[in-house]
């Protein structure tokens, strides 16, 4: 599971058909996928051929400025966006529409059923997808709440509670599904700066207790070194991957948040570094 | 860990000082004596104009010998069917489209031309149609609420928010299950004001017609009563029928309220909760 070395920034998996056995063993597969918007007569691409993979365990971060298209490429691995171009394969198998085995957690607050408790929503999922009896969802329910530590105000509705409670509701539902990957956009940052530190930090722990796959999106340097194993940069016009890093400091963020790991503050610079360079115009897409 | 807020704060005081609905009461009691009054004082017939106690005394004889309740269940009856025959179709409808879109289409084609036509201009061709009797009611009622209910219904599904319906979709949910479990609680704030509408409107048809074409089938509803009273010249009755009328409005009013209030209220997605 030890993610390569470092790739550096000359695009080295960014070419056609690259890794295409590797893709295919993957727990996620993400194989030359590219995606084009009609606006009006118009075909824009928002992301130019993309490989990637994701191993069964990892945490993977899609790091990006915003039009990078690494919520729209997110998006298409949960299957609301159909690639124009490529595959998305789930253990091998081309994934066609939106499905629980990919949950995906939003950055909006409003992804909960405001008609349903906090447990009632856990409950609802676990139902809808499991099909099991209300009393063993219930049990599924409490135990995935006191993970994220709202087992004490399961019977509220989602009207009543803070912007960072809900996103532990979502995150609780999500898992209590038991879904073959976690897809995560943006899911903090909508949060104030407190409160996003917190549940970043709880995000490790809960990862580091589950060991579940997570792709992750983010536009934030300091969150995708805080909590990504590897991390994928993207730059925009159209979206394509400029760099893949496996990042140094991931096991001792996990051990202490607050720490300081030797390589952090290089890692960050280099990230920066990249972003700050104009998008190269006129290759390819 | 932050702290839930307070759960739903009351709605704040609509003024200061009595609470409202005490205000409203003494408004009622100050416009009822002053009626008695005026009544007294002018000498006005009371082939034209009844005092309010009068009108109270016949309410209370009407209600004492069944007849006011009779009316009553006739017009309600008549009601309750065709409201709510027309709030399913609509539902049904409105699912359809969601469905199948070019359903969606014809919907708001057909529901934006039938609407703004005056339920009752269309009992004529009902009585074709049906004959005199209920049949001929029902089908105005229904059609008075049908497409008032489906335009509704229709923003209501059109305005889900997208983070909803894609964990719907997420979850695996397709079709009617998708309906039942996002759509239809997701657009519940719209349906009930449909279901508001729907009943003012046909709550409007069935007096109207009962009015225009009297006892349609053996029993006659509180239009009818209004009618025949009118005919023998007895308007405390008259008056006692447009007070069963504004009653049985007000309770409706209320229990719509209470649904509200256990509901979309509850769940915070009104904007006055």
């Amino acid at each position: 599971m030890a993610p390569p070395a470092s790739i550096g920034s000359d695009g080295v998996v960014t070419g056609p058909g690259a890794g295409k056995a590797e893709v295919a063993h993957a727990k996620l597969g993400v194989a030359g996928v590219e995606i084009q918007f009609e606006i009006g007569k118009h075909a824009h691409l928002a992301v130019a051929e993309t490989s990637f993979s994701v191993a069964d365990g990892e945490k993977l971060i899609l790091l990006g400025p915003s039009g990078c298209g690494k919520s729209t490429l997110l998006k298409a691995i949960g299957g609301f966006i159909r690639p124009s171009r490529g595959e998305i394969l789930l253990d091998g198998i081309p994934v066609r529409e939106p499905g629980p085995d990919r949950m995906l957690i939003f950055q909006e607050f409003g992804q909960l059923f405001p008609w349903k408790t906090i447990e009632g929503n856990i409950v609802h999922a676990l139902r809808a997808v499991r099909g099991c009896s209300a009393g063993e969802a219930r049990d599924i329910a409490a135990r995935h709440l006191e993970m994220v530590g709202l087992l004490p105000d399961r019977h509220f509705y989602p009207h009543t509670i803070s912007g960072g409670m809900k996103q532990r509701v979502a995150i609780a539902r999500a898992l209590a599904v038991d879904p073959a990957v976690l897809l995560m956009d943006e899911p903090f940052g909508a949060l104030d700066a407190q409160t996003r530190e917190v549940l970043q930090r709880e995000l490790n722990q809960l990862w580091a207790k589950t060991r579940k796959t997570i792709v992750f999106v983010t536009h934030a340097i300091d969150e995708a070194v805080r909590l990504g194993e590897r991390i994928i940069v993207l730059t925009a016009g159209p979206g394509r991957i400029k760099a893949v890093f496996a990042n140094p400091c991931a096991e001792s963020y996990l051990a202490d948040f607050e720490g300081d790991p030797a390589g952090a503050a290089e890692l960050r610079k280099e990230i920066r570094g990249l972003l700050e360079q104009r998008p190269a115009r006129g290759i390819g897409g | 860990m932050p702290v839930p807020s307070v759960p739903a704060s009351r709605p704040p005081a609509r003024g200061r000082g009595l609470n409202f609905g005490l205000r409203q009461a003494i408004i009622v009691a100050a416009g009822l004596v002053l009626w008695q009054v005026l009544v007294q004082v002018s000498g006005v017939s009371p082939l034209l104009v009844p005092s309010p106690l009068a009108v109270v005394r016949k309410f209370m004889e009407h209600l004492g010998n069944g007849e006011l309740l009779a009316y009553t269940q006739a017009t309600l009856q008549i009601l309750v069917s065709g409201v709510g025959l027309g709030i399913l179709v609509a539902l049904v409808m409105t699912g359809l489209s969601v469905v199948i879109r070019p359903i969606r289409d014809v919907v708001v084609t057909a529901a934006a031309m039938m609407n703004p036509l005056p339920a009752i201009a269309v009992l004529p061709l009902a009585l074709l149609w049906f004959g005199i009797g209920p049949g001929a009611v029902i089908f105005v009622v229904v059609n008075s609420v049908v497409w008032a209910m489906a335009l509704n219904a229709n923003v209501g599904f059109e305005t889900v928010p997208v983070q909803l319906r894609w964990v719907g979709l997420n979850l695996g949910l397709r079709r009617w299950r998708l309906i039942r479990d996002v759509y239809l609680p997701a657009s519940l704030p719209y349906i009930l004001t449909g279901i508001r509408i729907a009943w003012a409107y046909g709550w409007r048809t069935v007096i109207a017609a009962e009015l225009v074409f009297g006892a349609l089938g053996s029993q006659g509803g509180l239009g009818w009563m209004i009618m025949i009273e009118r005919y023998n010249l007895n308007t405390d009755s008259v008056f006692a029928g447009l007070g069963s009328i504004i009653v049985i409005g007000l309770a409706v009013e209320w229990l719509f309220n209470l649904i509200e209030r256990v509901t979309v209220r509850k769940w915070g997605m009104t904007s006055t909760g």
